[in-house]
């Protein structure tokens, strides 16, 4: 790697105090990423999202095809289908929702600006409607007792 | 890292970093606010696990460029003209600092006027470059998805050509 010369120092630093000046970090989003603290949950297992249909080749051909998630988190795999609310519509979607093995839960829906609890039914199988663009992170949890709440790793929809 | 105002601190010194990297991208404003959100998010999510420190910078960077090519991808609520504004709007005009004395008004016009014709690429290198806290040229790499010996050069050829244009407004 090159070093810098002196001159390429002296713009960097330059440069620097420019984008400081002009283009610093919009205060609303400092004060929402310091907020989202407070959704940290301690005692649920992370599900990763492990397949996301709009990275695929496939779907880029296709963009009338719904999106889906794919999150695992142990032997549990959970499969978001992500749809606009209305054709057109940017601002807020409904999901489908499929627990695999099927069983009934109690999926919280966290977004930015708060949460609301649907229930998947013994199928597994949960819908949430209007869901507000932007990320969001779902919590399952079971009846079954012992069994760990799973969380979603929060993805922008 | 328990708390809020660990928390708030880590915010703090790597703020600048992920807006770097949001800013480097040609988001729409509200996907911008999105990714940005959203990888803080992850971080929350993520805390009990990045054990290290020294990996932050480069855990933060690339989880915003993942998440900015994920709404590239996805193409929604792209509005061309909105990138411009983004961040200029919303807080008013900065206070001067004390930094702003170095700085005179028409060299600062200049350099910025000049940095909007750089090409995206060469502004999305030098944004990352000047960010604090500064990345590992590995880190700078898979922020920005260049090789790893292609940063020297390209940092030489984008400085290069910052300063013709500057040279051409003055």
């Amino acid at each position: 790697m090159a070093e810098l010369s002196p001159a390429d120092r002296e713009l960097l630093t330059i440069l620097r105090d420019m984008i400081e000046e002009t283009d610093p970090v919009p205060a609303a989003l400092v004060g929402a990423a310091r907020a989202s603290f407070t959704w940290r949950t301690i005692d649920a297992e992370l599900a990763e999202l492990t397949s996301d249909s709009a990275l695929d080749a496939a779907a880029v051909r296709s963009t009338r095809a719904p999106r889906l998630l794919t999150f695992t988190a142990g032997e549990t795999t959970l499969v978001v289908q992500v749809a606009p609310l209305a054709a057109g519509q940017e601002t807020e979607r409904r999901l489908l929702g499929q627990l695999v093995a099927p069983r009934p839960a109690q999926v919280e829906v966290r977004h930015g600006t708060g949460s609301f609890t649907v229930s998947a039914d013994e199928f597994g199988r949960f819908r949430a409607e209007p869901v507000p663009a932007g990320p969001i992170s779902l919590a399952c949890r079971f009846a079954a007792a012992g069994e760990p709440t799973i969380v979603t790793s929060w993805v922008s929809v | 890292m328990g708390d809020q105002r660990a928390w708030d601190q880590l915010v703090e010194r790597y703020s600048r970093l992920v807006w770097a990297v949001v800013r480097g991208h040609r988001l729409g404003q509200a996907d911008a606010a999105d990714v940005w959100q959203t990888t803080w998010l992850r971080l929350v999510e993520h805390l009990g696990r990045l054990r290290n420190p020294d990996q932050l910078a480069g855990w933060l960077s690339t989880t915003a460029r993942n998440e900015c090519l994920r709404v590239v991808r996805l193409g929604r609520r792209e509005r061309p003209d909105e990138h411009v504004a983004l961040g200029r709007h919303s807080e008013g005009s900065p206070v001067p600092g004390p930094e702003s004395a170095l700085l005179a008004d028409e060299e600062r016009a200049a350099v910025a006027a000049a940095f909007a014709r750089l090409s995206d690429r060469c502004q999305a290198l030098l944004r990352l470059l000047v960010a604090e806290p500064g990345l590992s040229y590995v880190e700078v790499s898979r922020a920005l998805g260049i090789p790893v010996g292609g940063i020297g050069p390209t940092r030489g050829r984008c400085l290069q050509q910052l300063r013709v244009l500057i040279d051409a407004t003055a």
